[in-house]
């Protein structure tokens, strides 16, 4: 079970390396030959990670759970959101979808339908923002946070 | 406690933020906030945090919740606005 609390996790995907030769903080799990997943334990550890995975011909990507505020969304709504770390992430592709887990969050089927890009040179440092387009096709209401994964 | 209510092109309230500690930001992690979508108004509104139903509420509580946010949305100047 993963802890919401939890610091954000780096999944590293890539031909299948050995856990022996990660760092030892890390906690890893082989999930298959092609995949490795490693969490790591604090955000200077997933500048890390990202570099790792560079060295090694992959591509790495970070996760994060529990983004934004929790939100409620009838069935059959539709809801926007703007998300980013108000700098400039020129190489950073981003997707976000909806993070159910919670008993309220039963019988939805919540979807990410759109998701969107935007350099704003205005009112601030030159910055990119990131959309979500959620919508709700269940018969329930729900409850929900994003969870956010950015590439590399 | 403030929250956002975002209302329905029929008027409807299509949804709300809620507030917990829980989901805080953290740092590190991306901000992330609702927008208006089309035809969509976002209407800010205050609520008791007692009010606001658990995880594990009942759909009864659930829809009192639901009209306690129409009254107090529809006292608020957007909130009227149509």
């Amino acid at each position: 079970m993963v802890s919401l609390t939890s610091p954000p996790w780096l999944w590293t995907c890539r031909g299948y390396v050995k856990p022996s030769t990660l760092l030892p903080s890390r906690h890893t799990q082989k999930l298959s030959s092609q995949l490795l997943v490693s969490q790591h334990r604090d955000l200077d550890d997933t500048a890390h990670g990202n570099v790792v995975g560079r060295e090694r011909g992959g591509i790495a990507m970070a996760y994060y759970d529990g983004v934004g505020p929790l939100t409620w969304i009838r069935a059959g709504e539709t809801q926007e959101w703007v998300y980013g770390w108000g700098d400039f992430r020129g190489d950073t592709m981003c997707i976000a979808g909806p993070d159910l887990d919670r008993n309220g969050s039963a019988y939805g089927l919540v979807w990410a339908i759109r998701q969107g890009k935007r350099m704003r040179i205005d009112n601030g440092p030159v910055r990119h923002e990131y959309f979500v387009t959620v919508h709700n096709d269940g018969e329930a209401d729900v409850y929900y946070t994003l969870q956010v994964v950015t590439f590399p | 406690m403030k929250i956002m209510v975002i209302i329905g092109d029929d008027g409807r309230i299509a949804g709300a933020t809620v507030e917990s500690p829980r989901f805080e930001s953290r740092i590190g992690y991306p901000s992330a906030s609702l927008v208006a979508g089309e035809g969509q108004r976002l209407v800010e509104v205050d609520v008791p945090g007692e009010m606001i139903p658990g995880p594990d509420a009942g759909s009864a509580e659930i829809e009192q919740y639901l009209g306690e946010l129409v009254k107090r949305v529809a006292r608020t100047k957007d909130g009227r606005r149509k």
